[in-house]
C-alpha cells in the first residue's frame, strides 16, 4: 500500500468527521452497500426469518393487538435485533473487502471480492460467525423453534449475549479488518509470526479507551437511526397507501428487519473508517506524508519509498502486521 | 477509469473575487450536537420566560393571568422556534449559539457570509428536513400530541449532495462549514539533553522554510505517540539528506536529528547561553570527527537494539538533573561529580561547544 495513493485523505479526524465521511463514502461507493452488503446479508436475513418469522406469523392468527401478543412480539423484536447485531460483521465481509481494496489500492471487481471471500471463508466464518456468537445464537433459536416465550431464554440469555458481545466488540472492534484486509493468520507456527491475536492487541491496546468510547457513541447514534429508519418506512407506506396500522405482519417481518440491516450496512463503513483513523493515529501516517513531501520539496527525491518494507530491523521487529500479512500493509505499521 | 479525488469532507470554493478557499464541510454528525444545543437554548428561554411571567402573575394576584401566560408561551414558542436561527445567523456571521459552541458556521455556496434572506429561507425549511415526525399518538391513542423529528429527509439530502446540504441549504444556496482555526503550531517540550547538544552543530546560516517549520512542528508533536522504530522510519525521509548536507556521521539517529532541528527552529534562541551538556560535552556528530576519540561515541547514533535500548529515553527514565542513566546503546553515562567539578564540566562544555561553532562558522 502506498500512503499517498490511499483514496481517503490522510489526516487526523474527529469522531464526528468520521461519521460525515462515511456518508461521502456511501455516495462514492454505493455498490459497496447495494451489492456487497446485500450479498453478504441476504443469507443471514433469510435464516433469521426462518428462525424467528414463525412468532409474529403464529400470533397474527390470534391478533397482534392484544396484550397476550405483546410478549411474543417483544420476544421477536429482541431476538431479531440481537441476531442482526451479531451477524453484521460476518454479513459485511464483502463490503469490508471491497472497500478495503477500493480505499487502499484500487477498486476491485466483484469476482475478485467473491473469490477472496471464498478463499478466506473458514477464517472469517470461525471468528466472526462462531467466536462472535452469531452461529451459537442461531443454533439456540433453532432449538427454541415453536416453543412459548420464557423469561430465562428470551430475556436473560439475549441480554447476557448482548453484554458479552458489546464488551468484546468495544475492545476489539477491528477484527474483520485484521482478518480480511491484513490477513493475519489465526495461529502462528512460530513466535515470530504475527497472529491475529497479537495484531489485535497491538492495534487496539494503545487506544482501547478511545475505541470503547467511540463504539458506545456509534452504538447510540446508530440505535437512534434504526428507530428513525423504521418509522420512516412506516411513514412512507402511510402517505403512499394510507395504511397507518403499525402492528401487522408487513411491519414486523419486512420493515423492522429492513431498518436493522440498512443501518448495519452503514455501521460496516463507519467501522472501516474508524480502522483507518486508528492506524493513522497509531502509525503517524500524516506525519510520514508531511515529512516525505518536505523531503521532495527540499531535495527533489525521497530517500526511501514508503511502499517498501521497513528497512530498519527494529521497525520490522516491532511491526506486528508485517511478517505474514500479505495485503494492505503500509511500511509504517510499527506500532 | 478516470482518477478521482481522494475522499474527504472538504470542498474548494472560488469566490467571486477569484480567491480559492478550501472549506471543511460540516455534515449531519458534526451538526447534530449544535442542533441539540440550540434546541436546549430555545426551550430554556421559553421555559424561563413563561415561569417568570407565571411567578409575576402569582405575586400580582391578577385574575386571568394564567390565560395570558399560556398565550405568551405559545407566541414565544412560535417566535423562538421560527426566528431564533434566522436572527442569530444573520447578525452573528452564520452562527447560532450551538454552532458557535461546536465551531461551525453557515456561509453561502460562494464562500460569502450568509444574508438575512438566505438565513430565513434555510430556517423556515428546517421542518421539512426534520421530517418525518414521529407522533406518539401513532402508537397509542392515549398519548399526548408530542412529535419527535427523525431527520431522515435531511440525512438523505445531505448524503446525496456534494456540499452536504439539507433541503433548507439547497433552497437558500448555503452550506455549513467548520470554523475552527488552528493558527498556532503546537509546541513540544524538549527535555532530552542530547537535543541541544546536536542542535548546536547545525550550521549557523541554515534557515528553514515555513513548510519545513510546519513539518518539524507536526513531527515533534506526534512523535511521542509513535514507537522509536517508527519515529526513525518516518524521520529518515528528511534526516538522511540533511545528514549529508550537514556532513554529519551517517549513524546519527534520524529521530534525534529531526527533534534537534525542531529545537533549533522553535525553542533555541541565539541569544541564549549555551546549555550545560554535562557528559555529552566533547561529542561531535560531524563526519570529520568520527575517528577522534570521544567520551560518548555513539550516543547520538541509531541504536542497534531498540527493544532493549530505545534511542530516546523517555523523561521518566531520567535522573532529576535531566541526564540519562544510560546512552541509547546501553552504555552508562558518567555522572557529573559534585561541587566544583560539575561546574567545571559545564564551563568546559560551553567553551568546547563555542569553539566548535566558531570552527563551523569559519
Amino acid at each position: 500500500m502506498q500512503l499517498d495513493q490511499t483514496h481517503v485523505v490522510i489526516r487526523l479526524r474527529k469522531f464526528t468527521e468520521i461519521g460525515d465521511l462515511s456518508l461521502i463514502m456511501m455516495r462514492r461507493y454505493p455498490e459497496a452497500l447495494l451489492m456487497g452488503f446485500v450479498t453478504g446479508a441476504i443469507g443471514w436475513a433469510i435464516t433469521n426469518m426462518i428462525l424467528l418469522g414463525w412468532i409474529p406469523w403464529e400470533e397474527s392468527s390470534y391478533g397482534l393487538d392484544d396484550q397476550a401478543a405483546f410478549g411474543e412480539v417483544s420476544r421477536y423484536l429482541v431476538w431479531m435485533t440481537l441476531l442482526v447485531i451479531l451477524q453484521t460483521p460476518a454479513a459485511g465481509v464483502f463490503t469490508t473487502l471491497y472497500l478495503g481494496q477500493a480505499v487502499f489500492e484500487k477498486r476491485p471487481t466483484w469476482k475478485f471480492v467473491s473469490s477472496e471471500v471464498k478463499r478466506q471463508f473458514r477464517r472469517w466464518f470461525w471468528v466472526l460467525g462462531v467466536k462472535r456468537l452469531a452461529i451459537p445464537a442461531m443454533i439456540l433459536l433453532a432449538f427454541r423453534w415453536g416453543q412459548p416465550a420464557s423469561g430465562f431464554w428470551d430475556l436473560f440469555i439475549p441480554l447476557a449475549i448482548l453484554l458479552w458481545v458489546t464488551a468484546l466488540r468495544a475492545n476489539r472492534p477491528f477484527a474483520p479488518e485484521i482478518l480480511l484486509l491484513e490477513q493475519c493468520p489465526l495461529q502462528g507456527s512460530s513466535e515470530s509470526v504475527i497472529t491475529m491475536a497479537k495484531r489485535s492487541k497491538s492495534l487496539h491496546g494503545p487506544m482501547s479507551g478511545e475505541l470503547t468510547g467511540r463504539f458506545a457513541s456509534v452504538a447510540i447514534i446508530l440505535g437512534g437511526i434504526v428507530v428513525s429508519c423504521f418509522y420512516t418506512l412506516m411513514w412512507f407506506r402511510g402517505i403512499t397507501l394510507g395504511y397507518w396500522n403499525f402492528m401487522n405482519l408487513t411491519v414486523l417481518l419486512v420493515f423492522f428487519p429492513l431498518a436493522l440491516w440498512m443501518v448495519a450496512g452503514a455501521s460496516v463503513i463507519i467501522r472501516l473508517l474508524n480502522y483507518l483513523d486508528t492506524r493513522i493515529r497509531l502509525e503517524g501516517w500524516e506525519v510520514e506524508l508531511s515529512v516525505r513531501a518536505e523531503s521532495l520539496r527540499q531535495f527533489g527525491s525521497e530517500e526511501s519509498d514508503s511502499t517498501s518494507p521497513p528497512k530498519n530491523k527494529a521497525a520490522r521487529a516491532e511491526n506486528p502486521s508485517k511478517p505474514k500479512a500479505k495485503r494492505l500493509q503500509n511500511s509504517g505499521a510499527s506500532q | 477509469m478516470a482518477p478521482t479525488a481522494a475522499l474527504d469532507t472538504t470542498i474548494a470554493v472560488v469566490t467571486p473575487e477569484n480567491i480559492a478557499f478550501d472549506y471543511q464541510l460540516a455534515g449531519p454528525f458534526r451538526r447534530l450536537p449544535a442542533y441539540l444545543i440550540d434546541l436546549g437554548v430555545r426551550w430554556g428561554v421559553i421555559v424561563i420566560v413563561v415561569v417568570c411571567l407565571a411567578f409575576a402573575g402569582l405575586i400580582a394576584s391578577f385574575s386571568g393571568f394564567g390565560s395570558f401566560v399560556l398565550a405568551t408561551g405559545f407566541i414565544l414558542y412560535f417566535l423562538i422556534s421560527w426566528f431564533y436561527g434566522t436572527v442569530l445567523e444573520t447578525y452573528f456571521n452564520g452562527r447560532t449559539i450551538g454552532k458557535w459552541a461546536c465551531g461551525i458556521r453557515v456561509i453561502d455556496t460562494d464562500g460569502r457570509p450568509i444574508s438575512g434572506k438566505r438565513a430565513m429561507l434555510r430556517n423556515l425549511l428546517r421542518i421539512a428536513d426534520l421530517a418525518p415526525l414521529v407522533a406518539l399518538s401513532s402508537f397509542t391513542t392515549d398519548a399526548a400530541p408530542i412529535f419527535f423529528p427523525t431527520g431522515m429527509i435531511g440525512l438523505l439530502t445531505m448524503t446525496c449532495t456534494r456540499r452536504m446540504q439539507r433541503l433548507g441549504d439547497l433552497a437558500a444556496g448555503t452550506m455549513v462549514i467548520v470554523d475552527e482555526r488552528g493558527w498556532r503550531l503546537p509546541v513540544a517540550k524538549v527535555d532530552d539533553p542530547r537535543v541541544p547538544a546536536l542542535a548546536s552543530f547545525f550550521p549557523g546560516d541554515y534557515r528553514v522554510s515555513r513548510s519545513m517549520a510546519k513539518t518539524l512542528a507536526i513531527y515533534a508533536e506526534r512523535r511521542h505517540y509513535l514507537t522509536p522504530a517508527r519515529r526513525r522510519e518516518i524521520a529518515r525521509h528528511l534526516a538522511i539528506p540533511l545528514i549529508d548536507r550537514f556532513e554529519f556521521r551517517t549513524d546519527i539517529d534520524p529521530d534525534l536529528l529531526m527533534y534537534a532541528l525542531y529545537y533549533r527552529v522553535f525553542l533555541a534562541d541565539s541569544s541564549d547561553e549555551i546549555a550545560d551538556l554535562g557528559p555529552l560535552a566533547g561529542f561531535s556528530p560531524l563526519r570529520r570527527d568520527q575517528n577522534k576519540p570521544q567520551g560518548l561515541a555513539g550516543d547520538l547514533a541509531i541504536p542497534t537494539s531498540p527493544v532493549t535500548h530505545p534511542p530516546v529515553p523517555e523523561p521518566t527514565r531520567r535522573i532529576a538533573g535531566g541526564i540519562p542513566d544510560a546512552d541509547p546503546l546501553g552504555k552508562p553515562i558518567p555522572r557529573p561529580q559534585a561541587g566544583s567539578e560539575q561546574l567545571g564540566s559545564g564551563q568546559e562544555a560551553g567553551t568546547q561547544q563555542a569553539v566548535t561553532r566558531a570552527e563551523k562558522q569559519r
